[in-house]
């Protein structure tokens, strides 16, 4: 397990990007820290991949906000893959993450998953996991990542791409 | 290698507390790999003690979890030991499996959360969760140095937690 990139981000931005990613590795993992400028506790965030924003993702999610379970789904052009805290959240309070993208050389179509939480000082707020497929057979050469609602993600959040290799 | 092995603590006579105090500060993430099981029934896998802080510690939590039958969501504030999962128990000769992270445990500008998945299943019964704790009554402008676990019904012998440490310095960079 290697870190490729990090960004720890020191002004607001509404994409994180990670590009030129090397093809040597067999999986890759994305290790995150995210809050957000979305007026709400809490708000999923997105991947997309090879600047490629056609219909070709889809996801199914699992989650928690505190007192009722949940699961859901949802095909469009892009993969909720991130939980980040908003501006209703506790300050300084960021969302956890951890990304996993297998096989991303590979010619098949590309699933990947992730465990994330969301935090408040408060009772509702979600713990979510989700699966995402993106079906395209290119290898993976670059990661978009962004908070949902149009929001920006702010200062203090923090990305961390690692390759992994067997 | 960005992911270091820090230390592990391997219960050798039953105990309520699995402790991991002075913890480096040169690492950017904190991940704790837990393999154990209660001394009594199942019994809930708690976090707390963050700096030796205590019972002062008033802890967020928020749990994701299923018992094999239904699903449940649940949170609540000021909590004291905050549970994270169920570990089995050790009549059962299994061990539960917990993963916990912990992100920028050294950052003065951030309360820690603190991002919990596992369980156990015991044929025929068993326990996921998918947990997060927000240990507020902490502080955000306080690096992490202590971290202790419990289980009020005791950790069983041979229960262990090893604990690595997560770098995030880029062999290249160009993103």
């Amino acid at each position: 397990m290697e870190a490729i990139y990090t960004q720890v981000l020191s002004s607001s931005t509404s994409t994180v990007n990670f590009n030129n990613i090397p093809q040597t590795n067999t999986d890759l993992m994305i290790i995150a820290s995210t809050r957000c400028d979305y007026a709400a506790i809490r708000i999923s965030g997105a991947i997309r991949f090879n600047a490629d924003a056609s219909s070709l993702y889809s996801d199914t999610i699992f989650a928690g906000d505190g007192s009722t379970p949940s699961s859901g789904r949802s095909q469009t052009n892009f993969s909720y893959l991130l939980e980040t805290t908003g501006t209703s959240a506790t300050a300084n309070i960021f969302g956890s993450n951890t990304i996993y993208i297998p096989n991303y050389t590979s010619s098949m179509f590309k699933q990947y998953s992730s465990d994330c939480v969301s935090e408040h000082n408060g009772t509702n707020v979600n713990q979510t996991m989700y699966a995402g497929l993106y079906r395209s057979n290119a290898p993976i050469t670059s990661i978009t990542l962004f908070p949902g609602g149009g929001a920006n993600f702010v200062t203090g959040s923090t990305f961390t791409l690692y390759g992994i290799s067997r | 290698m960005t992911m270091h092995w820090i230390g592990s603590v391997t219960a050798s006579s039953a105990t309520t507390n699995i402790n991991f105090d002075s913890i480096p500060q040169t690492f950017t993430h904190l991940q704790f790999r837990v393999s154990a099981s209660s001394n009594s029934s199942a019994d809930t896998f708690t976090i707390y003690g963050f700096n030796g802080t205590g019972g002062t510690s008033n802890s967020s939590v928020h749990t994701l979890y299923g018992n094999g039958t239904s699903a449940f969501a649940s949170g609540a504030t000021g909590q004291y030991n905050p549970g994270l999962t169920q570990i089995p128990a050790n009549s059962t000769s299994i061990n539960g499996l917990v993963i916990v992270d912990i992100l920028d445990y050294t950052s003065v500008n951030k309360y820690k959360t603190i991002r919990s998945i596992g369980g156990y299943d015991a044929n025929g019964s068993g326990y996921v969760a998918l947990t997060s704790v927000n240990a507020f009554g902490f502080g955000s402008s306080t690096a992490l140095s202590n971290v202790w676990f419990y289980c009020a019904s005791n950790f069983a012998v041979g229960s262990r937690i090893d604990l690595y440490g997560i770098t995030s310095n880029p062999i290249a960079r160009g993103a």
